[in-house]
């Protein structure tokens, strides 16, 4: 952390300024050149000069001897106030937060007492008992503020308290100090940091202040410094300057050097962050050693891959040659590379693939909805005939809701907590269609009864909040329907909900008519719904062709590996025949074979140079892959070795549909 | 016979809210785990699974039956009861980065149980995790990194890792393999598996995925609602489901074959057929008895006679008054529906309804 520390300039000579301050100080008696009382009556409230460097006050009493000497007094009332701060807050408000019950509650009453003393008051009563002590004064100051403190690591730590690793920690026996000491102060150190860092500053003017007053010590005190200064201010205005800076430059000094204390504990552990959103977002992992990155290839070097399969004339939409960059450390880094596909009016696509393969990517891209530092650096569209230059994003805003209508993985973060289903529908119908009046209502139920919601009516009532997950999916499919779009983009619509639900979901999107691309990584969905399939593995498109074509004769080995990786596939007791290895996150993609690292069939030309999507021998489809043989006769023989498997798994389906058969009429 | 490593003996869990409906999120449940044995419990949201790996690890008080160790009331009351039980239990948990500690290095959390619970020697220690981590195959520099520099496969295994450390007997493992991307989750199942074999590990495998539960467990138990529905031998449970919850579970779960696929999507919707209900399907039925209310399964569900009767095709009057009983035709499998026969549930039942 202190390393760390050190790479921060500001930090640095913050923290080397408080160093030097606090030396000085010690060594006051030692370097000052006059005792803090000596007079000079000869030169008094003078500017600064060989004889008193930093000039002179009343009395001829030297700046920079008073200075160093006040800033003893100064230093240890900080210390000494932050101390009681920190050491009164932080247990308080630890044991506050991880106990709970009776213990919070006394915490908690204790701190509103503390909030209704007037802190200022305070201090002067305790002055006013105990003259000049300001020892006293500073403790009472540390004491008073920790409540506040404490309030802050209480709520941190009931935060903490019911994550996961602190649970386990309990569950395992351990101590609560222990758990305290080790697993929640190292999470609320931050926090800790920046509020004692913040209160640090206001001892500091609290002291002065004192000083100022003159109801703090009898030894001299910036404080006192600033007062005489002002008493001064016409005779010789030079006099604030030495006082005011050193306080001013101390206070900014303990801003700075929280925050980068703050930075440096945060850094050690967050180095990827945001790897978490991963999957969800469409934000890219950031590469945990970006060293081993080889260098990015250019949209333009990359050699056109064969136009896409699937009816070229006519299709709804043609997409080509997308590639999308995002932001990384200031470098741009390719998540999806050249992928190009045609979807017919009516059909069904399926885009699959693990997280960080690009296929939620892709979708945001058609509707130029790349969030974050994502852009697309290259890609053209067909849509109903109409060129689209998909780097243009407020071009495509004219076909979002009409045209294309996008159904995301949380029906309700497409839904407005305040306003009822019938109103938001509504909205959406009006702003896209020419519908007004009784018949926006009419369509409205229309629908909802499109999406087999079982109560129309009553569902138009609702509030997003009385419905249940596989209810508000459904809104959410009506939402999509409402502008009347030709094409509908689903990404991953089921997976927060249960199977029996989803399978519903899934009938009402067959049922209604139109195009759809589906995104998931669910084999079983692309093979329920889709006719088409594309397989993308690491930002590029690995396979292509009809969904049974693809699950039968696979021609890629990432698309066997990933079949064969579902348990629906194995023997029960034979280990599942696992892909080895990690997705490589965006930027360490190599310039040949994305998939060779993992391959099984690799050979060293794979990672020669960038292997082209080619048509497929034996069957229509494309594949990017060197050697669809030996991937052939792979699928072939694992077909034939898994035929126990395979057999087993279709005899649930017979035993099942035999019986559900029987109870048919 | 000797007694099962870990039981639960009439298992009930009810949540109360102030101002809301007491919920039964567990009720009556009875499940028994032998050494090296796994079993998978089975159910959607709401159907109280996640409840019962809770209440088996300690982290909730049943509010009545118990927990048994060989045979041994099992209790977490005070903290050396929690020390002398997370020696033989440990847990995994689905969020990979939830259950480790994103502020410590990986060697400061592996380390934490041997070191304050086990109260071994660092030669020791090191040795245990140095162990853990050629089991789940890592190397052992991962121990100076912090959580965040890795993928959630890689978490994941050294979350097992760091349960291994302890060298447990039983292992639950909540949805331990469904954030993880297809490739991994195989080789985190594999990983497990293995375990089971190598360290005669046993498991609560609890999971929403039939088809992953049943690579893994020797037996199944499916949830509805709180309640076990049916509980048998894995393969027999998940290729020939006798209860209509289990069978519409079987059929719901997409399947990567058309052919089969599309078996199984008409089966299911003949299975769900609307016959006086207009247009609406299985889940809608749900649907009725949920509309305007987001509360769980459990509240939501009749408190008289059979829990899944409102979305239940072969529904008969007696289903929604009496509830029926978990019993045993087969050896080993239980099923709860008063149709269920020897012949499985009778056919003639479909075509009145």
């Amino acid at each position: 952390m202190i390393r760390r520390l050190f790479h921060k300039p500001v930090a640095v000579v913050s923290l080397a300024w408080i160093a030097i301050l606090i030396i000085l100080s010690v060594l006051a008696p030692v370097i000052a050149p006059y005792g803090p009382q000596d007079q000079d009556l000869a030169h008094a409230l003078e500017g600064p000069s060989r004889a008193h460097l930093l000039g002179s006050g009343v009395l001829g009493l030297d700046v920079l001897s008073r200075l160093l000497y006040g800033g003893r007094v100064t230093l240890v009332s900080t210390a000494i106030s932050v101390s009681v701060y920190a050491l009164l807050g932080v247990p308080a408000g630890l044991l506050a937060g991880y106990r709970g019950g009776l213990a919070d509650k006394i915490i908690l009453r204790l701190s509103e007492v503390a909030y209704a003393i007037p802190g200022t008051i305070m201090v002067l009563v305790v002055l006013a008992i105990r003259p000049g002590d300001e020892t006293a004064a500073m403790i009472a100051v540390g004491a008073l503020a920790a409540p506040a403190l404490a309030r802050v690591v209480r709520s941190a730590t009931i935060a903490l308290r019911e994550e996961l690793y602190i649970r386990a920690a309990r569950l395992a026996g351990l101590r609560d100090w222990l758990i305290l000491r080790r697993n929640v102060l190292p999470s609320v150190m931050g926090t800790v940091i920046v509020h004692v860092a913040i209160f640090a500053t206001t001892a500091i003017i609290l002291e002065t202040g004192l000083g100022f007053l003159g109801v703090g010590t009898r030894q001299v005190t910036w404080g006192e410094m600033v007062a005489e200064a002002s008493h001064n201010l016409g005779n010789q205005p030079w006099l604030l300057v030495p006082s005011g800076f050193v306080i001013i430059s101390l206070v900014l000094a303990f801003g700075l050097i929280g925050d980068g204390l703050r930075d440096a504990t945060a850094e050690g552990y967050s180095i990827r962050q945001t790897s978490r959103a991963r999957g969800r977002g469409n934000k890219p992992a950031r590469s945990a050693k970006p060293d081993r990155a080889l260098p990015n290839k250019a949209a333009a070097n990359i050699p056109p891959d064969p136009p896409p399969t699937g009816p070229e004339t006519g299709a709804l939409l043609a997409l080509n040659g997308l590639t999308i960059t995002f932001e990384t450390n200031g470098k741009p880094v390719t998540v999806v590379e050249n992928v190009s596909f045609t979807v017919a009016p009516g059909q069904m696509v399926g885009i699959v693939g693990e997280s960080g393969s690009g296929k939620s990517v892709t979708v945001a891209a058609l509707l130029g909805l790349l969030r974050g530092t994502g852009q697309v650096s290259a890609g053209t569209m067909t849509f109903a005939g109409q060129p689209f230059d998909l780097s243009q994003t407020k071009a495509l805003a004219a076909l979002r809701a009409r045209r294309i209508a996008l159904i995301s993985q949380d029906p309700m973060s497409s839904l407005d907590p305040c306003f009822t289903i019938r109103y938001q529908l509504a909205e959406v119908i009006k702003a896209n269609t020419p519908l007004r009046g009784t018949a926006v209502g009419e369509r409205v139920l229309e629908l909802l009864r499109a999406v087999r919601l079982p109560e129309p009516e009553l569902t138009a009532r609702s509030y997003p909040h009385q419905l249940s997950g596989g209810m508000a999916q459904r809104v959410a499919i009506a939402l999509a329907l409402a502008g009347e779009p030709d094409l509908i983009l689903a990404d991953e619509p089921t997976t927060a909900l249960d199977v029996t639900v989803q399978a519903e979901i899934m009938d009402v999107l067959r049922s209604l008519g139109k195009a759809i691309i589906l995104v998931t990584h669910d084999w079983g969905l692309l093979v329920d719904l889709c006719e088409k399939g594309i397989v993308m593995y690491s930002g590029q498109v690995v396979e292509e062709g009809s969904v049974e074509r693809i699950v039968a004769q696979p021609r890629h080995p990432y698309t066997v590996g990933l079949l064969r990786s579902n348990p629906y596939f194995a023997t029960a007791g034979q280990p599942l025949p696992a892909i080895p290895g990690v997705v490589l996150p965006p930027g360490r993609w190599p310039v040949g074979c994305h998939f060779a690292e993992r391959c099984s069939l690799v050979r060293p030309v794979c990672s020669e140079a960038r292997v082209a999507l080619t048509v497929v021998r034996d069957r229509p489809g494309l594949t990017r892959c060197l050697f669809q043989d030996q991937v052939a006769a792979q699928a072939a023989d694992q077909a034939a070795a898994m035929g126990a498997a395979l057999g087993a798994a279709l005899e649930i389906g017979v035993q099942g549909t035999g019986q559900a058969a029987g109870s048919q009429p | 016979m000797s007694a099962p490593l870990m039981a639960a003996e009439d298992l009930a869990v009810v949540y109360r809210r102030p101002g809301q409906r007491t919920v039964t999120a567990v009720d009556g449940v009875s499940l028994a785990i032998n050494r090296g044995q796994t079993l998978g419990l089975v159910g959607e949201s709401g159907s109280g699974k996640t409840t019962i790996g809770s209440v088996m690890l300690g982290l909730i008080q049943p509010d009545q039956g118990r927990v048994l160790l060989d045979g041994e009331p099992a209790a977490w009351r005070s903290r050396a009861q929690r020390a002398v039980m997370a020696r033989r239990i440990q847990a995994v948990f689905q969020d990979p980065f939830g259950s480790m500690n994103p502020v410590r290095k990986i060697g400061q959390t592996m380390s934490e149980v041997p070191r304050y619970n086990l109260h071994l020697k660092p030669s020791a220690i090191a040795e245990r995790i140095e162990r853990a981590l050629a089991d789940v195959g890592m190397a052992s520099d991962v121990l100076d990194r912090y959580p965040a520099q890795f993928s959630g496969g890689q978490l994941q295994r050294l979350a097992i890792a760091r349960a291994l450390v302890v060298e447990p007997e039983f292992m639950v493992c909540d949805e331990a393999v469904s954030s993880l991307d297809l490739s991994v989750q195989a080789q985190v199942i594999n990983l497990l598996a293995s375990l089971a074999v190598s360290r005669g590990l046993a498991y609560l495998f609890i999971s929403h995925d039939l088809t992953v539960v049943r690579h893994l467990s020797h037996e199944i138990a499916v949830l509805y609602a709180g309640q076990i529905v049916e509980q048998g031998p894995a393969s027999a449970v998940a290729t020939n489901p006798r209860h209509p919850y289990t069978k519409a579970l079987v059929l719901a779960a997409p399947v990567p074959q058309p052919a089969e696929q599309r078996a199984r999507r008409e089966a299911r919707l003949r299975l769900a057929a609307p016959s006086a209900r207009g247009q609406t399907g299985l889940a809608d039925q749900m649907g009725q008895v949920s509309l305007a209310d987001s509360r769980p399964l459990a509240s939501r569900t009749p408190s008289s006679g059979c829990r899944w009767a409102p979305r239940c095709r072969l529904v008969r009057p007696v289903c929604r008054s009496e509830r029926p009983v978990l019993s045993s035709r087969r050896p080993g499998w239980k099923v709860a529906c008063h149709f269920d026969t020897e012949a499985g549930l009778a056919p003639d039942l479909g075509e009145s309804t």
